[in-house]
């Protein structure tokens, strides 16, 4: 036994002697092989943009191979990604863990907030970079505001930006179903009522289906952003920044504490207990919803204008008529309801870290040098996934084929500076619908309710705030809470001040201190 | 006779060098892969950036306790403890004794074909991702067309959102994490039955007893061990309340019934993230299970029981 354990010991060992030898020979010839020839390599963290529209995991390898070779025969760059889960927070996950453990990651989004990495030392500073390599990244952005908004306060630019201020919330209504019921379209939050009255009574849908109200994925924040401006006089910020200045003393507060604002969510409960919403509309899935669209049940949504689109196609197969048109201009109290999409936080990154951040600027500006490039890498090969229809109209007209062999790894920076570039002919009656939002609506602001701290949101110091409000977790997770469970019905309306008192209990005075300190420092007032 | 080597640790060192040399591979492992991370508990200690690397770990400067400080400090920590212990210590009071039951009910089984087949359709749930299980939960409670729904429709009801309601929030968690683990848990158990000497039976049968006397008095005995190691076990993961699964089916309505440490530790450290911070409240937790493991088993060993060590 002895002998035998002697034996299986010593073979083990050389054997591990052995292979590491190897290793070690095999690796320093690749090494040396390699450093004569090797392109400089990048790695993409594929988390915005078309690849998690895509409901395939991963492109056709043959064009990815494709596209790749073209890149690096272009730009001399290796471009390796990594598609990110589809689901948000397990994208972010990912990333903050790939980022922490320090695997190469050289461009990255920051699908919310670009403060969260740059706070946390994540992020690589783009001023010299874009100076050298960005020329076409600075010259194709049309809203010169977004560069404050990716700035810190010392002028030093930290992310990409991607998107503009929009009008993306969208209260669509079955005009088919209002038609078909004799109501004519509303106009204003009490015509909007009597509509879902009538829905929830007359049940279009047949065996009681109608679902007169739904939302999908953040169905509170969507209610916020289309109705509660109505009420309130003032818009409903941008997530997570859903404050507002009191006239009465100037500081910048939680928008619960707008005296207008319980209204609003009286309305929204008033809504719920009469069945006129789904009983899950806080918490859908985006799935779900479309689900419901799909299934011809739901009357009116308050969605993203892109979210409803998704269950039109197969609504359409089964009923041909069935007919959607966003409600614009709906009014309230105090006038228009909806709020603007106030400058995006999310933006495209360089990660502190890249071993080649000037590879990564020049790639990424290597995406937006012309309009095949930049179709390219979002969309893939010309004539195998989209065609010109006609190159030389304004927009471009363009179309996508009807495949998935590419799923836009490559995208780097989706910017709406170059979507608006070009048009896809809209076949299908979700892009018809997306189509029509985009040019009808979907830059028109002036009529919308701004934030009080509209365009200047983005400039607060996340580590000032922190340092004087600790707890500001705790405190959103209150006002999250306590909203849902009023219009869910699970607390009465009665108890609001209650649960203002509540606010302030965990904490709520260090918040307005905290927030209306960086609120005077980027303003002034 | 005095063994080769001697009886010193050198000696016995040299005298089983070849088990030593054996070991060496998963010391290695253990060390390095299980030990050396632990240093990283320092950052509990200290305000370490995310990025900075792993030298931040070692330069950045002590704060003391002030990231604990914050924790026990924080508006929710009596209620993420409270529904920490209260959703864990549900699923440990039915999730505990079911793949018992279950084991002495297959145990108790005639035909072995029925047998089989039952263990084998216990086992399926436990390969199903948490993902999925909360994607089928999901659709079975959906008041628009979920079954249960459907059915309370049928009797004349109003549909309940049964998963915005804190009042079932939590039972929604237990019968699923039951279902889900009480097969593949009870496999233990019926390795450990098969073990039990048949002669005690069939001298209990001559002694009279029935199939249920045979269960109290033998069975169960006999597998006491299993049971009691399985229990310092789950004691020591109280404060593991499942936290996939609650991260895929909570929403704000049920936070005050939902929000444990796991989820708060997720929302400031992986998402806001407070790596430090996170850190510190996972050293929390670890030690309180540290502390339920030791005492548990010195109980046990009280009780009459081996414990686990």
């Amino acid at each position: 036994m002895k002998r035998s354990l002697g034996t299986i010991a010593k073979t083990s060992a050389v054997l591990c002697l052995l292979l590491v030898v190897a290793g070690a020979a095999w690796a320093k010839g690749t090494t040396e092989a390699a450093k004569a020839a090797k392109p400089v390599e990048i790695w993409i963290y594929a988390n915005t943009g078309t690849p998690q529209l895509a409901s395939v995991p991963a492109s056709d390898p043959a064009d990815y191979k494709e596209i790749y070779d073209m890149i690096l025969a272009k730009t001399g760059i290796s471009v390796k990604t990594i598609i990110a889960p589809k689901n948000t927070a397990e994208a972010e996950t990912k990333l903050n863990l790939l980022l922490a453990a320090g695997d190469q990651i050289d461009i990255f989004g920051a699908i919310s907030d670009w403060r969260v990495y740059q706070t946390a030392g994540a992020l690589q500073p783009l001023n010299d970079l874009l100076e050298k390599y960005g020329k076409n990244t600075k010259t194709s952005w049309l809203w010169p505001d977004a560069w404050r908004t990716m700035s810190t306060s010392d002028g030093t630019i930290w992310a990409l930006p991607g998107t503009p201020p929009l009008n993306p919330y969208i209260l669509y209504l079955r005009k088919d179903w209002t038609d078909k019921l004799g109501l004519k379209m509303p106009t204003n939050i009490d015509e909007y009522e009597a509509v879902l009255k009538a829905f929830k009574e007359k049940d279009p849908a047949g065996n009681g289906a109608t679902i007169p109200l739904a939302s999908g994925q953040r169905g509170q924040f969507y209610l916020g952003k289309i109705f509660s401006g109505g009420f309130t006089g003032v818009g409903y910020g941008n997530l997570g920044l859903t404050d507002w200045v009191d006239p009465s003393d100037g500081k910048l507060k939680p928008v619960e504490l707008h005296p207008q604002f319980r209204d609003y969510v009286a309305k929204m409960a008033d809504w719920y207990a009469k069945g006129y919403m789904q009983k899950e509309i806080l918490s859908l899935s985006r799935d779900a919803h479309a689900e419901l669209v799909m299934a011809n049940k739901v009357g009116s949504s308050a969605v993203w204008y892109t979210r409803l689109t998704q269950g039109i196609t197969n609504l359409k197969k089964n009923v041909p008529d069935a007919n959607y048109v966003p409600l614009q201009d709906l009014t309230g109290p105090k006038g228009v309801m909806a709020s603007v999409e106030d400058m995006s936080l999310a933006g495209t990154c360089i990660a502190k870290k890249s071993k080649n951040p000037e590879a990564a600027m020049k790639y990424i500006d290597f995406v937006k040098s012309d309009i095949v490039t930049y179709l390219t890498c979002c969309y893939g090969l010309e004539g195998k996934s989209w065609r010109f229809i006609d190159k030389n109209s304004t927009p471009i007209i363009w179309e996508k084929l009807p495949n998935e062999r590419y799923i836009g790894e490559f995208q780097a920076n989706p910017s709406f500076a170059w979507s608006i570039k070009f048009s896809t002919v809209a076949t299908a009656p979700s892009a018809q619908l997306e189509s029509a939002w985009v040019k009808q609506g979907l830059t028109k602001l002036d009529q919308l309710k701004k934030p009080s701290d509209y365009g200047v949101s983005a400039m607060y110091d996340k580590n000032k705030i922190m340092a004087i409000c600790t707890n500001e977790g705790d405190i959103q997770r209150m006002r999250d809470e306590g909203i849902a469970k009023f219009i869910l019905g699970q607390r009465p309306m009665a108890e609001y001040d209650q649960f203002v008192k509540e606010l302030y209990g965990a904490g709520l005075d260090k918040w307005i201190e905290a927030y209306s300190a960086e609120y005077k420092r980027v303003t002034g007032k | 006779m005095k063994a080769a080597g001697g009886s010193s640790l050198r000696g016995r060192m040299a005298r089983y060098r070849m088990h030593y040399a054996l070991m060496a591979g998963g010391i290695l492992y253990f060390i390095i892969f299980r030990y050396v991370p632990m240093y990283g508990i320092t950052i509990a200690f200290k305000n370490v950036m995310p990025f900075d690397g792993i030298w931040a770990m070692v330069t950045a400067p002590y704060i003391g306790f002030t990231h604990f400080i914050n924790f026990f400090r924080s508006y929710y920590f009596w209620n993420i403890i409270g529904n920490t212990l209260a959703i864990s210590g549900l699923k440990l009071l039915f999730g505990f004794p079911a793949p018992i039951l279950l084991a002495l009910m297959l145990n108790e089984a005639w035909g072995i074909r029925f047998k089989k087949v039952t263990q084998t359709i216990s086992y399926l749930p436990h390969f199903i991702s948490m993902v999925v299980l909360a994607g089928l939960v999901s659709t079975l409670l959906s008041t628009s067309g979920g079954v249960f729904n459907e059915i309370i429709k049928k009797f004349g009801g109003e549909t309940i959102y049964f998963l915005g309601e804190p009042k079932y929030f939590r039972t929604i968690l237990v019968v699923s994490d039951v279902w889900k683990n009480m097969g593949w848990g009870s496999i233990i158990y019926l390795a450990a039955l098969s073990g039990t000497n048949p002669e005690l039976y069939e001298a209990a049968i001559v002694d009279g007893a029935g199939r249920w006397k045979q269960t109290l008095y033998i069975t169960l005995p006999s597998i006491a061990y299993v049971i009691v190691i399985m229990f310092i076990f789950a004691v020591g993961g109280l404060l593991d309340a499942g936290f996939e699964q609650i991260l895929l089916l909570y929403s704000p309505s049920v936070y005050q019934v939902s929000d444990i440490i796991d989820t708060y530790v997720y929302r400031e450290g992986l998402i806001n993230m407070k790596y430090s911070f996170s850190t510190a409240v996972g050293l929390f937790k670890s030690v309180i299970a540290m502390t339920l493991i030791v005492g548990t088993n010195a109980l046990a060993r009280k009780m009459g029981q081996e414990g686990i060590w």
